[in-house]
Parts: structure tokens; C-alpha cells; sequence
């Protein structure tokens, strides 16, 4: 049945309602910080195949492209009343992709046959595991990263299961706070359930499922609309994280995307086998939102109208090969799947910029920290772990505007915390809470500028964990002349006598008085910063985004000690300018050039094929053995660079090629009869 | 009702008999090796009042007598007929299940509509998720890190198992399948016990059923008691200690003071160390439990080995153990390993009981056990596989009159070994040796056992050896009455190849192909002067292998002949030679002891302790290290072959050290 499009319109427009309802219903029913004031959870309503086709306007976006389907067929006897509970990322195929996201799914019956799925997420404050919050990027495996719930029914017939819930109290450092959430998620998925009733009411069952498809078809339609103004062609690009936290050797991903008459194909063979470390992110190799983010945003930015649906998706096909970084395999931690993710965008940001350099901006700033402390009550018994702020980074500029300062919402939509609730709930003192300046990357369009926030600890016993710091040694990246964003930084007890440069934190243990300060990255510039306006540059002198150093730096602007602009010396101090050091296309700073020197796309495509080529339980020992033949002097990001641990790149090629023939000739012999 | 003695006796037996059937049902019927060979696992007969009364006499853990299933029975307030208790959790079950591999059950057993015993059983589970494989770490310092946990709830109601429990408890298990094979074994096991119970039912009734359960009881109590009175009426104090607790590198203390009244003991821990931010912590929630009643029940088995084991014997036993010391864990902490630090409290019941009645006593055991866990991946399914490789155990006590029991460490549980075929077969290793640890016994006239001794080789090219329980590195076990300390645990990476390494306390060890760890298991005590050996004996010790030509000279004063034979002149030459004043009349607990003590001596750590215990439980640990980081700061890791004596060569600089530091901290504190 094709509906007419004034009724398809309108059911869209009630279905994007009921599911910001049902958003509604979850925050305002959620009892922890990071839902009610951060906003980190999803709700959505699913077709049949367990594909979502009503979204929240105003939500976060980029996890649309999800499949509710091995979830719901692990569950095979469902009845009215009944909700699904999951958070396992290898039996529900990654709709989950870490332990401490509980995903629920209520089916929604009329006159006894299911007519829709209601779906909502929340991300919990704790799930157990072996550190406060569950998520540390240094655990190895997922026995480590909390308690596991496979599909099962939370609510049997409208009953509350309360075997489980004596399990997951028992088993979770936050167990009031966690039953608080799961019913707020309850109530969401009622909420839902009596909007999808009365659409059925308003309009008919078989209306309300056509709706369903067609809503989809015509985001389908819409989104390769916009994805045919990308030239037919592959486009490769990688980039990398500083490292796994476990070992300290760069991790590279890699994608190729082949673009045929608006239809697209993401290749990411190339890309690092999976780490030790809980930088994996189990994708189940489909199409996933964690690989496609960056297209939704795309798609949305050029398509404003665009229904937000599983339809998005239609055009969109993957190869991920298993085993890699970007498709994990149980029981691989999967912790911080956020980091390797954001480098993916930050890749296919870079390609898209190569293919339409007018419609796509700079990349972002690469990182994002929720950092949480672990401490003791006043009273020195019962613990409590708060998110104090998710930190952000700064956004791209484009070719036309600046970057977005200090909120970052490329990849989610995340407010920050009230500085009044996060020290009232946890026992610090935010001592600064600011924009980090010179923290953008200079252009003709200047990238956003970072937070940068300063914490004091007020009683002892506490810890501070973080996850989803990265970008301490390769910056985000400038485009079309512009230069690289300012590196992460993390500083101890910052401008006292006992300050320390932190490198990535797992848990970092704090006693009273010490303060924490993290200076986020800001985002990638768009174009010669030499050519940006001065009185611009003046202006974000006169705001705090750039310093006056800043200025003549890296824009060639001198601002006089009236604050007002220099014209004569600015002029001869852009004239004076080395041509040459302008990059035309791509900037990526002097570490990523050392380390490219050495390896290269072809040499880390060839060892990532020896490598898988390996058992899995021998990679990540093998290539650390490889990198440590090459660069035994390489420092932790954080603490040395790697120009100065490769002194003689041609020495070092020598020793990569010996040190691959024994890594791979080896095995190759063995295996031979 | 006092039952005629004739069928006391012969309900006796079959209660015992009704046990025992029920251990060796799991035994056979358990997937673990740890079950099947090791066989740490145990199953009784439980009264209504949650006291058990019937023990297996053939079980492994010969000491988890001292329980009470209440706290656990009254977690599941709507028992029906069919229904099994599970549980893992220590505070829920206040001390049933001590450390969270442990999963114990419960079944109520009926009769005509009526509660009238319990069947239960516990196995050490080979992994139930958490931080490492085989969930068991000594630094992790949160219960959370140390696996799933399960508070009391049913597994089995009215006949039907519980799914969702046991879906979940597949999902967070390393080990799933082996698990799901002991939950069965377990099942099966307390069907066995309802039927033998219903049997003795049939046969004389349920009035006289219940009767013999009190009767049991009560026997038991009254034979303990006789046995107690031996023990003279006073107060006897004594402290031992652990190395550390891994996440430092401080010595940690244990204090018993043991006071005996006409054969009613009770037993202080005061004193002991606060809480350790580690493993090392024993969850008895105050009150007594089989932890640390250990050595009374061995003593008392030994004394009247026709008693009958079950909780009559603890009838005469109290415990005073207050809030704030390790053998009182609060949650969350970690209980991992609460048998390290309760061995070593046994080791200093050991020591109050050899002031008490010297001549009834042994020796202490070598102090330490180190289950050597192995975990790979299976290369095919890419599942964790973990299993422990060998419970290796070390040596016991000699006493008046006999030598230890070697390599065969009894006094705790009595785990057999693992066939080295068997653990060859299953898993990537080859044992390369596999024997008797020469000259680790403590030299006495009553010599101490040997330890063992294993070499494994890694054949996986990725894999991870832990090792429990390691102790003694540092502090040895002590010589009672002349004898001279038995030898410390030691261990080496790759013996003998270039990249040999000493292995200190092993938490998560990463190994690959070819590397070989080697563990070399401490000796039990030495009982009187080992010059007064019968140099005959130790001859024969030569022979056997349990001393070495070397050790029989230094040790004992015997100088034996190329072809074996003892040289009578040249022995009695250099037993006359020795010098008197070193030989210690009471007890020699060894140089590193000795100097630790010329500082932290029993005032001192009195006194310290007890400022420690009235601190908010946050920061205890913290001030506990600040204070020891100051006045020893290069405090060595027990077993890197640093020696703590010459670090504190200059004790009084160091007292001087910590009489400021604690006037600094405290000082703070206070004026807070």
C-alpha cells in the first residue's frame, strides 16, 4: 500500500514525536547525572525487522543505524508485557557495544500480533568489573568490563524478573541509582507503547506499518540524493590513535570508500588487527553506526529535512574483515569502542574532503573524556563513582565558517554537568572551567577551541578514571593549508612545584588538595591561516580563543598593546612567510610524518595481513615484538616524541624489514610440512 | 532425648555414610579437574538450626565444619519442597561462601510437608568471571573485580532450574561449559542426600531422626570439650607474618591471643592488621567461622580421632574479632585469597598452642599453598580455557617424636595432586619436574616436611600463570624448641636459560613458548635441636633425597662417607663444635623476622594498629603505607633476594624515622 504523502508526512511527524516523547519520559525519570544532565541514552521505535524508523528530533543522531533483529530472535517465546534486556555485544550482534550501555526492547502488540518495537538505552553510571564506571581502556578481555546480561526478559508478562534483579544489584557498585534507571527506560518503553496505540487508533494497522516501510524508503531515497554529489572514485584515507594503553605503538585504521552513483562502499581491510587494550568496537562486521557516523552527519548537514530512519542506511554497504580493530570478536574488551570509532571519522572525514572539499569541513578534535571519580563517602564506607564532565574538544571549520568551540557534537549530543550538581554530589572543587586557547587549529576558518578544566580533590582515598583520551601525540589534522589543532594534555597539581604531565590515565589515584587538569584538542582549521581576516584574529584574541603568542604564530597578526590590530607588522610578518611550509591538502604534524616515514600504507597493509594471517592469540604479542625491533627508544604519548626515537628512518626501515621477514617467515616455515 | 548408644551408633554411621555418598556422587560426577582430582569441594548434612551434622569423613577441605547456613537459609524466605538454595556471596551468606569461586548450595529436605535437614555442598569453581582468570587475584581490592556474585536465591524451584540465573551465570563465567557440569554434579549430589535421608526416615522415624542430630551434636561438643582441657587455663599470645599484601611491599601482622578456661577457648584476633586494600581479607563477619578455628579443629581431630566432625565440636569456641581487622572483611573489599592470611593466623594458633601443651603440638606447616593457574585461549573457538595445573603444597610440621609429613601439605585441605598426564593432555604444558624440594624441610631432631618442587613448560604461544597463596618468601617457617627455620618459597622464570628471572609474588603472569616457571615450595617446622637428630635418620634422609649431603653437614652436623655411610668420628667432632648460645630454646623465626621486630615490635604495632582502627576506613590504607613508606623506604619485595636485615641494619634511625612520621600523621589527624 503507498500512502499519499500528506498522511505519510503526518505519520512521520507523529512517530519523530512519540519517540521524543518516549526521550522525555526517560530523563526526566532518570536518577543519574550522566543521563539527566549529559543525555547519554537513545530511545527509539523499530519496525518488524528491528529496524528503527521513528527517532527523536534533537537526540543524538548517529546511533540510528542499529539492528534491533538478533536481539529480538534471541528471545523467541515473547508475549505482551514482555521487555528484552541486553547489553552483550556478541549476542545481540552490536546493538551493544559495551557492557555498561542496557538496551531494552518492548514489543508492541495490537489485537495480538506484534505491530512495532519500542527500543531505548541508557548508559549506567556502574555495571561492575574491575574498575568504578566499568570502562577502563587497560582492561584485556570482557570478563573485566562488567556484569554480562545476554538476552533475557527483564519483564515477564508486565512481572518484574527479580532473579535478575538480585543479580544486577549484587553485581553493580551503583545499584540504587542503576534500578532508578532501568525503571525511568521502563516507563520510556510505556510511553511509547500508548503513542504507538493511539497512531494505530488515529489511522489503522495497516497504515501505521506501511508508514513504517515508506518512511524508510523515502530517507533512502533522500540520503542518496545527497551521497550522488560525491564523485564516482575510491577514496583511501587512514589516521591514528596515539595507542592501545597497554603497549605504546601507534594504532592505525584505514578505509576506502567507494562511491558508485550515490551508493557507497566502506572497505576497511588495512586497519589494525583488534588490541589488548579496550579499544575494540564489535560491530558483528555490518553496517553499524560506529562506522557510519560520519555519513550520517553528512547526510544530514547537506539534507536538513531528511527523516531520521534506518533508511539512512539503505545506501550504505561495508567489508570489515573480523578480527580487527573495527570488528572485534568476543572475548575481546570492548571498553572505550568510542576511540577507535572517532578515528574512523576523523578517516572517512579526510576522504570526504578529498572528494568534495566544499562539503565537508576539518576534522573534529578527536577525543572525548568523560572523567569520573571514584572515592569514598564522608564517612569512609560506602563508595560512589560520578561522571564529573564529559570534556569536549572543539569541531571542524569548513570552507566558510569556524569550527564550533568547546563542544564538540560531532559524534553525541552530550550537555555538560552543572558545575553547582558536581560538587555538590562528588567531593571536588571545579577550580576552572574554561576554553582551552590556541587549542584550535589555525586557518583561514579557525577550528573550535577545547574545555579545559581544572578539578580539586577534597577528601583522600579518591581516584580519578578517564576514558577516551587520545590525540596526545597526533593532532587533529588541518586542511587546505590550514595547520594542526593543539595536542591533548593532562597535568597533575598543574603550575605547583610537584605538577606532572600525565600520559593516559586508566586509574589515577588522587589524595586531598591535588587538582587534575585536562586541556582538551581543539578541532582542524579550513584553509592558510595567513589569509584569515585579522580583525578576526583580533576578535578571538579579544574572546580568549587565541593568545596574542597565538596570534602572531601562528595567524602572522600582531596586536599592539592597545589590543587594537598591527596592519604594518602584520603585513610584513605574513609577507615574510616560507611559502613552502603551507601543506596544500592535508597537515598532519611533524610526529605522524616521522612515523609515516617508517611505515608506510603499503608496509602496515603488508604486516596487517601477516599478522591476521597469525592465530589471534598471538597478534597483538607479535606486532608489539615488530615495533619494538624497529623503535625500542619510542616513548608513551605523553611523555617522548617519536621524532625524536627515530633518528635514522632509513636504519629503522632496515630494521622492519628484517624484523617482519622473522615475524611472518617464521610462522611461514613452521607451516610448512 | 538421649538415644539408646547402639542406634546413636548405627544412625551415626549412616549419616556419615549418607554424607559421604553425597561427595563421592559430585566428585564423579563434576567437569572440573580441580573437583574431579584436586577435590576441593565438600558436602553435608545441615540440622534445621543451619549447624552441620553430618560431614563426609573422606573430604578434601577437612575444616569447612565451622559454618552456619542461617543468614544464607534466611535469604530465601519462601522455600518450597524442590527448591535449591545457590549462593556465592560472603557479607549476603556472612561467611558461608568465604571467596566467590566458592558456590555453595542448599536444599531443604521434606518430610511429610516439613523442613526436617539440609543437604549441602560447595565446589571451587574453576572461573566465575572478573579480573583474571580464575577470578582469584591478590590485587584486586574490590569484591566487583572478583567475579559474579550471587546472593542467596534459588536455583531450582519446585523442580525446575532457574534459566535466567543461569544464563547469566554462563555469560559471565570464562569457563561456562565445565561450570554448567559442576552446577549438575552439585544437583545431583543433594538428590543423592534427600534420598538417603528419607530412607533413615522410613526406617526410625522422624522424631528419632531429629533426636540423633542433637545427640550428634552434642557427642561431639563433649568429646571437643575433653580435648580442650588439655589445654592449660591462661592466656597465650602470638603473632606471625604474612610477607605483604602484594599492592605494598609492608609486612602484614596476624595476633591470636588464645584463652583457655576448663576447656572452653576463645580466640582474640585484636591486634591483627587493619583491612588491606587487596585480597587478603577474611569476610567472618565478626563472628567465628572455619577460617579461624582451623587449627582447633585439627588439634582436636588429632586428639580424639574417633570424634565425630560437625558443629558440636565448636560448641566451646568463641571468637573476639573486631570490626576493623582483616579477618573481618566489610564490603566491598576483596576476600580472593582470605586462606593466606588465615593460615597464617593458624600458623600463630599454632605457636599459643606449642606455649600452651608443647608435647601435644606440631610444629608449623611450611605456611603457604600456590595453586598454579594456567589460562590460554582454545585456538579454535577462541573461548578462555583455565585451570589450576597443580595445587602444589609444601611441607608440614615435625612434633615431639615425628618428622613432618613431606611434600604433602595436609594441614588445611587435603587436595590430592593433578596427574601431570592429565594436565598435559588438556592443556599447552609439559611438567619437566615434578618432585621433592631438597633441604626445604626446617632442620630439627624431628625434621620438617620437604615442600614440592614443578617445573612447567609453556608450549602456548600466549598464556597467563597465576599462582595463589604464595607466602614465605620473606618471613620462613619458624624452628620450634631448638630447630631452625624451614626454607622460603622461591621461584624462577626460565631456570638456567639467559633470560632467567626470580619470580616474586605472581599476580598475572604472561608467558609464551618455551618459557619455563619454576616453583620451589617452602618446608614445614623443625621440632628441638637438629644436633640431636639420630644422624642414622638423617642417613636416610640423604638417601631419600629429602636433604643433601651439604644440608646434612651445615644443618645437622652429620658428615657422611663417599658411599653414604654416616662418619661417626668427624659428626660427633662438629656437633661439639657448634656454639650453644645459637640455638634458640623456644622459637626461630630467622633473621629477617628478627630485624623487622628490633623496630615493629608488639608495643609498637599494638599501639599503631589501634590508631589505625579509629581512622575512617578511606584513608586507613593510605596512612598505613604513608607511614611505613617513611620510616622504611626502601623496604625490599619479599623473595628479589634483597635482605630486610641489612635494610634495617640501623634500627634506630628508624624508630626515629617513625616516631616522626606517626607524630606527623596523627598530629594532622587529630588537630582536623
Amino acid at each position: 500500500m503507498a500512502l499519499d504523502p500528506v498522511t505519510l508526512e503526518i505519520l512521520g511527524h507523529k512517530a519523530t514525536a512519540a519517540a521524543e516523547e518516549m526521550a522525555l519520559a526517560l530523563q526526566s525519570a532518570s536518577r543519574s547525572l550522566y543521563v539527566k544532565e549529559a543525555a547519554d541514552f537513545g530511545v527509539g521505535i523499530a519496525d518488524l525487522a528491528g529496524r528503527i524508523f521513528a527517532w527523536p528530533s534533537g537526540s543524538t543522531v548517529f546511533n540510528i543505524d542499529r539492528r534491533l533483529g538478533p536481539t529480538i530472535t534471541a528471545v523467541p517465546d515473547m508475549e505482551p508485557g514482555d521487555v528484552i534486556i541486553t547489553n552483550d555485544p556478541w549476542a545481540s550482534k552490536g546493538l551493544a557495544t559495551h557492557l555498561p550501555d542496557l538496551h531494552m526492547i518492548r514489543p508492541y502488540y495490537h489485537k495480538g500480533r506484534i505491530v512495532a518495537y519500542g527500543w531505548s538505552f541508557i548508559h549506567f553510571t556502574d555495571v561492575g568489573g574491575r574498575v568504578p564506571s566499568s570502562i577502563s581502556p587497560a582492561n584485556n578481555e570482557i570478563y573485566q568490563e562488567g556484569f554480562q546480561v545476554p538476552p533475557m526478559k527483564i519483564l515477564n508478562k508486565g512481572e518484574l524478573n527479580q532473579d535478575f534483579v538480585t543479580l544486577f544489584r549484587a553485581n553493580v557498585r551503583t545499584p540504587d541509582q542503576n534500578m532508578g534507571d532501568i525503571k525511568a527506560i521502563l516507563g520510556s518503553l510505556e510511553t511509547g507503547s500508548r503513542r504507538v496505540a493511539d497512531m494505530i487508533e488515529r489511522h489503522g494497522v495497516e497504515t501505521f506499518l506501511a508508514a513504517q516501510t515508506e518512511l524508510q524508503d523515502y530517507s533512502a531515497a533522500k540520503a542518496c540524493a545527497v551521497l550522488r554529489r560525491i564523485p564516482d572514485g575510491d577514496y583511501e584515507f587512514w589516521d591514528y590513535m596515539d595507542d592501545d594503553m597497554l603497549t605504546i605503538h601507534p594504532v592505525r585504521v584505514r578505509v576506502k570508500l567507494t562511491v558508485r552513483d550515490g551508493l557507497v562502499h566502506m572497505d576497511l581491510t588495512g586497519t589494525d588487527p583488534a588490541v589488548r587494550g579496550a579499544y575494540n568496537v564489535p560491530t558483528a562486521g555490518t553496517v553499524h553506526y560506529w562506522l557510519t557516523m560520519r555519513l550520517t552527519t553528512f547526510i544530514c548537514s547537506h539534507d536538513r529535512t531528511v527523516h531520521l530512519n534506518a533508511g539512512l542506511y539503505r545506501p550504505m554497504s561495508v567489508t570489515n574483515p573480523p578480527g580487527t580493530i573495527l570488528n572485534a570478536e568476543f572475548p575481546d574488551a570492548v571498553g572505550v569502542r568510542s576511540a577507535p570509532s572517532r578515528r574512523l571519522q576523523d578517516a572517512i572525514t579526510g576522504l570526504l574532503v578529498r572528494a568534495v572539499p566544499d562539503m565537508m569541513g576539518a576534522p573534529t578534535c578527536g577525543a572525548s573524556t568523560p572523567f569520573a571519580l571514584a572515592e569514598y563517602e564522608a564517612d569512609g564506607t560506602k563508595r560512589t563513582v560520578q561522571v564529573v564532565e564529559p570534556m569536549r574538544g572543539g569541531m571542524g571549520a569548513w570552507n566558510g565558517g569556524d569550527g564550533v568551540d568547546v563542544r564538540d557534537s560531532s559524534m553525541a549530543n552530550l550537555q555538560n554537568h552543572p558545575i553547582e550538581t558536581v560538587e555538590e554530589e562528588a567531593g571536588v572543587i571545579i577550580r576552572e572551567y574554561d576554553v582551552n586557547p590556541d587549542s584550535a587549529g589555525p586557518g583561514r576558518w579557525r577550528g573550535g577551541a577545547g574545555q579545559i578544566i581544572t578539578v580539586e580533590i577534597t577528601r583522600d582515598g579518591s581516584s580519578f578514571l578517564a576514558r577516551g583520551m587520545d590525540r596526545l601525540r597526533f593532532p587533529a589534522f588541518g586542511v587546505m593549508g590550514a595547520k594542526p589543532a593543539k595536542l591533548f594534555q593532562a597535568l597533575l597539581n598543574r603550575g605547583r612545584p610537584d605538577e606532572r604531565q600525565l600520559t593516559k590515565i586508566d586509574t589515577l589515584a588522587v589524595k586531598k588538595g591535588d587538582t587534575l587538569t585536562l586541556l582538551m584538542p581543539g578541532g582542524g582549521g579550513y584553509g592558510d591561516p595567513c589569509l584569515r581576516p585579522a580583525d578576526k584574529v583580533r576578535q578571538d584574541v579579544k574572546m580568549g580563543f587565541v593568545s596574542r603568542q597565538g596570534a602572531r604564530d601562528d595567524y602572522g597578526v600582531v596586536i599592539a598593546a592597545d589590543d587594537c590590530l598591527d596592519e604594518e607588522a602584520t603585513k610584513r610578518l605574513r609577507a615574510e612567510r616560507v611559502r613552502d611550509n603551507v601543506h596544500a591538502e592535508f597537515d598532519f604534524g611533524p610526529e605522524r610524518e616521522a612515523w609515516e616515514e617508517v611505515f608506510d600504507d603499503k608496509t602496515m597493509c603488508e604486516m596487517v595481513e601477516g599478522l591476521m594471517g597469525l592465530p589471534k592469540s598471538v597478534r597483538a604479542e607479535r606486532r608489539k615484538w615488530i615495533f619494538e625491533q624497529v623503535v625500542p627508544d619510542l616513548e608513551r604519548a605523553g611523555r617522548g616524541w617519536i621524532t625524536d626515537a627515530i633518528p635514522d628512518a632509513d636504519a629503522a626501515k632496515v630494521r622492519l624489514k628484517e624484523a617482519m621477514a622473522n615475524a611472518f617467515g617464521a610462522v611461514r616455515a613452521e607451516e610448512t610440512p | 532425648m538421649k538415644l539408646d548408644p547402639v542406634l546413636f551408633e548405627i544412625l551415626r554411621n549412616k549419616i556419615t555414610a549418607a554424607a559421604d555418598e553425597m561427595s563421592v556422587n559430585l566428585q564423579r560426577a563434576s567437569r572440573s579437574a580441580y573437583v574431579k582430582e584436586a577435590a576441593d569441594f565438600c558436602t553435608a548434612l545441615v540440622d534445621r538450626d543451619g549447624l552441620i551434622f553430618g560431614y563426609p569423613p573422606s573430604a578434601g577441605t577437612t575444616f569447612i565444619i565451622d559454618c552456619d547456613c542461617t543468614p544464607t537459609i534466611r535469604g530465601v524466605p519462601d522455600l518450597e519442597e524442590g527448591d535449591v538454595i545457590i549462593t556465592n556471596d560472603p557479607y549476603r551468606s556472612q561467611g558461608l561462601s568465604t571467596h566467590l569461586p566458592d558456590i555453595h548450595m542448599l536444599e531443604p529436605y521434606y518430610h511429610k510437608g516439613k523442613i526436617v535437614a539440609y543437604g549441602w555442598c560447595f565446589i571451587h569453581f574453576t572461573d566465575v568471571g572478573g579480573k583474571v582468570p580464575s577470578s582469584i587475584s591478590p590485587s584486586s581490592n574490590e569484591l566487583f573485580q572478583e567475579g559474579l556474585v550471587i546472593p542467596p536465591m534459588k536455583v531450582v524451584s519446585k523442580g525446575v532450574l532457574n534459566d535466567d540465573l543461569l544464563g547469566l551465570f554462563q555469560a559471565n563465567c570464562r569457563t561456562p561449559d565445565v561450570n554448567m557440569g559442576d552446577i549438575h554434579a552439585m544437583l545431583g549430589s543433594l538428590i543423592t542426600g534427600r534420598q538417603r535421608i528419607a530412607e533413615l526416615i522410613a526406617e526410625v522415624g522422624v522424631e528419632t531422626f531429629h533426636a540423633c542430630q542433637k545427640d550428634l551434636l552434642d557427642y561431639s561438643a563433649d568429646k571437643a570439650r575433653a580435648v580442650l582441657r588439655r589445654i592449660p587455663d591462661g592466656s597465650f599470645d602470638f603473632w606471625d607474618f604474612m610477607d605483604d599484601d602484594m599492592v605494598t611491599r609492608i609486612p602484614l601482622r596476624v595476633r591470636i591471643r588464645m584463652t583457655a578456661k576448663d576447656g572452653r577457648v576463645n580466640l582474640d584476633v585484636t591486634g591483627s592488621d587493619p583491612q588491606v586494600a587487596a585480597a587478603y581479607n577474611v569476610p567472618t563477619m565478626g563472628g567465628r567461622n572455619y577460617w579461624l578455628t582451623m587449627r582447633l579443629t585439627t588439634f582436636i581431630g588429632t586428639h580424639d580421632p574417633i570424634i565425630e566432625p560437625n558443629a558440636g565440636v565448636y560448641r566451646h569456641i568463641t571468637v573476639t574479632n573486631p570490626k576493623a581487622t582483616l579477618f573481618n572483611a566489610q564490603f566491598p573489599d576483596a576476600i580472593g585469597i582470605r586462606a593466606a592470611p588465615s593460615r597464617r593466623l593458624n600458623d600463630a594458633l599454632t605457636g599459643a598452642l606449642l606455649k600452651a601443651v608443647p608435647d601435644q603440638m606440631a610444629a608449623p606447616t611450611c605456611g603457604s599453598s600456590g595453586a598454579v593457574v594456567y589460562s590460554e585461549y582454545d585456538a579454535e573457538s577462541g573461548r578462555p580455557k583455565v585451570t589450576v595445573l597443580e595445587p602444589t603444597r609444601g611441607g608440614m610440621g615435625a612434633g615431639l617424636g615425628f618428622d613432618g609429613v613431606d611434600a604433602r601439605d595436609a594441614s588445611m585441605s587435603n587436595l590430592r595432586n593433578h596427574p601431570v598426564e592429565y594436565v598435559e593432555d588438556e592443556f599447552g604444558v609439559i611438567i619437566r619436574e615434578y618432585d621433592v624440594r631438597t633441604d626445604s624441610g626446617g632442620p630439627g631432631r624431628w625434621r620438617g616436611g620437604v615442600g614440592q618442587f614443578i617445573t612447567v613448560e609453556i608450549l602456548s604461544d600466549s598464556a597467563v600463570i597465576l599462582c595463589r597463596g604464595m607466602e614465605r618468601l620473606r618471613f620462613p617457617s619458624w624452628g620450634v624448641f631448638g630447630a631452625r627455620p624451614a626454607a622460603p618459597f622461591t621461584g624462577t622464570l626460565n631456570q638456567g636459560k639467559a633470560n632467567e628471572q626470580k619470580l616474586t609474588k605472581i599476580d598475572e603472569l604472561h608467558v609464551s613458548r618455551g618459557d619455563t616457571v619454576t616453583l620451589r615450595m617452602p618446608g614445614g617446622s623443625g621440632y628441638g635441636d637438629p644436633y640431636l637428630r639420630d644422624p642414622e635418620r638423617v642417613r636416610t634422609d640423604v638417601e631419600l633425597g629429602f636433604v643433601t649431603r651439604r644440608g646434612a653437614k651445615d644443618d645437622y652436623g652429620v658428615v657422611l662417607a663417599k658411599n653414604g655411610t654416616v662418619i661417626e668420628e668427624k659428626t660427633r667432632r662438629l656437633r661439639a663444635a657448634r656454639i650453644k648460645d645459637n640455638v634458640r630454646a623456644d622459637f626461630d623465626f630467622g633473621p629477617e623476622r628478627e630485624a623487622w621486630e628490633a623496630v615493629f615490635d608488639d608495643a609498637t604495632m599494638g599501639d599503631l594498629n589501634n590508631r589505625l582502627y579509629a581512622l575512617p576506613k578511606s584513608i586507613r590504607q593510605a596512612v598505613r603505607r604513608r607511614i611505613f613508606d617513611h620510616a622504611v623506604p626502601d623496604l625490599p619485595i619479599a623473595g628479589d633476594g634483597t635482605s630486610l636485615a641489612k635494610v634495617m641494619a640501623d634500627p634506630d634511625a628508624i624508630r626515629a624515622r617513625l616516631a616522626d612520621v606517626m607524630e606527623d600523621v596523627f598530629g594532622d589527624l587529630e588537630g582536623d
